[in-house]
């Protein structure tokens, strides 16, 4: 019983410590992948889009790709937000 | 910055009391041998008699007891006097340096704060790295306060010093060599009369006085007697008296002249040497005096029988011209007197043959009587009381 306690301490102090609980990874994608900009991807926050034949990443609130107002294929960063940039234009 | 000024603050602000635990004592036996112990209240005083000096020395009173000589290691240990600040500030630094290593160990897995990567994190390696090191140089950091409070602790205090431990009692009443009293009040008395203040001791607890100047010189001293010395009013000591009958017998007899008793002119010309004698007779000059009255006595002698003489010159025509046996013994008494005091005195031939004539007058004025008193006891009435008759007879016939 008094191991599992340390043990959790320990864990939950080194959780605490620990600042790659801070790391964030965008999608691993390619711009073929992102059709070449017609769609994004997001993961952990950060969007990517496929600009001028290169990917380029967008970082947003950490659940941002989680928000209600999100379209798969068209995230943003928040509601307002313009669509991110791309060569073509996005499908509705 | 200065390290030791920050050890220094760091130690006045965090560092824990270090106070020294019970002492542990061991003793080891190394000689023995006696000595004095403050006993008490009271004066103990040393007397001293010097010729016809006193010297009183006053001390406190000790007692003497045996006394062991011991080697004493008293031995305390350093202990903290507040642990438990020392266990909390121990426990947070080690959970602060951990936790440094740890953020230290992780910083190497923390992706870069570029937000233009695919990956990111918002305290970035470096940071992380700053972090760490600041986590365990804290952490660091309230160890030490422990691990000096803990050095600060450790270790023990000793010291030996010779001690004596006091044995059996050997006298309760001994003056304290190192305790003089000083401004004490000296008194003497002697026999049972009242003290006489005589003076009070120095700093160095010393008082000398010569005793005749406090005894009255009309006060008889004899050599056995006691003098009583009394510090503060309680008594310290009896002297003998001797050395004061010895002075005050000396000057006494330096003041008697010897020539006028010995060649004498009146008849109390020894008279202050008979008086030497009678007070001092065991003086060491007695035997002197009595040689001297020895040698004056013919003069006094013959000094005496010119007086007497003068006297019973004047007295022989008185004895004379008595005309009864009672006025005649009574008269003539002196007469008789001075024949057997000095039979062969000035007087000598006059006081005979005075004496030589009033024998033949008294012996016809006996005669008389008992012819006087024959005829009274005769003539008394037939009957009466013959005692009383004879009285009567006897006054009759003595006018």
């Amino acid at each position: 019983m008094t191991r599992r306690l340390v043990t959790c301490l320990v864990a939950l102090g080194l959780a605490l410590t620990s600042c790659s609980v801070l790391n964030r990874e965008g999608p691993a994608v390619t711009c073929d992948d992102l059709h070449y900009g017609a769609i994004n991807a997001c993961q952990d926050g950060i969007i990517a889009s496929c600009l001028h034949g290169k990917v380029t990443y967008t970082l947003c609130d950490a659940d941002a790709c989680d928000e209600s107002f999100q379209v798969p294929g068209a995230y943003r960063c928040a509601p307002e937000l313009e669509k991110p940039p791309s060569d073509e234009p996005m499908p509705l | 910055m200065n390290w030791l000024n920050v050890a220094g603050f760091s130690c006045a602000v965090g560092c824990a009391p270090v106070g020294l635990g019970p002492p542990k004592t061991l003793d080891a036996p190394l000689s023995h041998r006696t000595g004095e112990v403050p006993y008490g209240l009271g004066t103990v005083a040393k007397l001293e008699q010097q010729g016809s000096l006193v010297k009183v020395s006053a001390y406190r009173r000790c007692k003497l007891v045996e006394q062991t000589v011991m080697r004493r290691t008293v031995t305390r240990e350093r202990v903290n006097l507040a642990p438990e600040l020392d266990w909390a500030l121990g426990a947070t630094g080690a959970a602060l340096a951990v936790s440094g290593v740890v953020v230290l160990v992780d910083s190497g897995s923390v992706y870069e704060s570029n937000i233009d990567s695919r990956t990111y994190n918002p305290v970035g390696p470096s940071n992380a790295r700053v972090i760490g090191g600041t986590l365990v140089a804290a952490g660091l950091g309230l160890a030490a306060v422990a691990l000096v409070d803990q050095a600060r602790a450790s270790g023990f205090q000793q010291h030996t010093e010779a001690v004596a431990v006091d044995g059996k009692t050997l006298d309760d009443r001994v003056p304290c060599s190192q305790s003089v009293i000083a401004e004490a009040d000296i008194a003497l008395a002697f026999g049972a009369g009242e003290p006489s203040f005589v003076g009070r001791t120095g700093k160095n607890g010393v008082l000398t006085f010569e005793p005749d100047a406090f005894i009255p010189q009309a006060l008889e001293v004899g050599p056995d007697g006691k003098l009583t010395i009394l510090v503060d009013e309680a008594p310290v000591g009896e002297l003998s008296t001797a050395a004061l009958y010895a002075q005050r017998e000396a000057r006494a007899y330096a003041a008697l002249d010897a020539k006028l008793c010995t060649e004498p002119s009146r008849v109390d010309a020894c008279a202050g040497w008979q008086a030497f004698l009678a007070r001092y007779p065991a003086g060491i000059h007695a035997a002197a005096a009595r040689d001297i009255l020895v040698a004056a006595e013919p003069g006094l002698v013959a000094l005496r029988d010119k007086a007497a003489w003068a006297t019973v010159e004047q007295q022989i025509p008185v004895c004379k011209a008595q005309k009864t046996l009672v006025t005649l013994d009574a008269a003539c008494k002196p007469l008789r007197d001075y024949q057997a005091t000095y039979p062969s005195g000035v007087g000598r031939e006059p006081v005979t043959k005075a004496l030589e004539s009033i024998a033949q007058k008294r012996l016809a004025l006996e005669k008389k009587k008992v012819r006087c008193t024959a005829a009274c006891l005769q003539a008394c009435e037939r009957g009466s009381d013959p005692v009383t008759c004879a009285a009567a007879c006897d006054t009759k016939c003595t006018e």
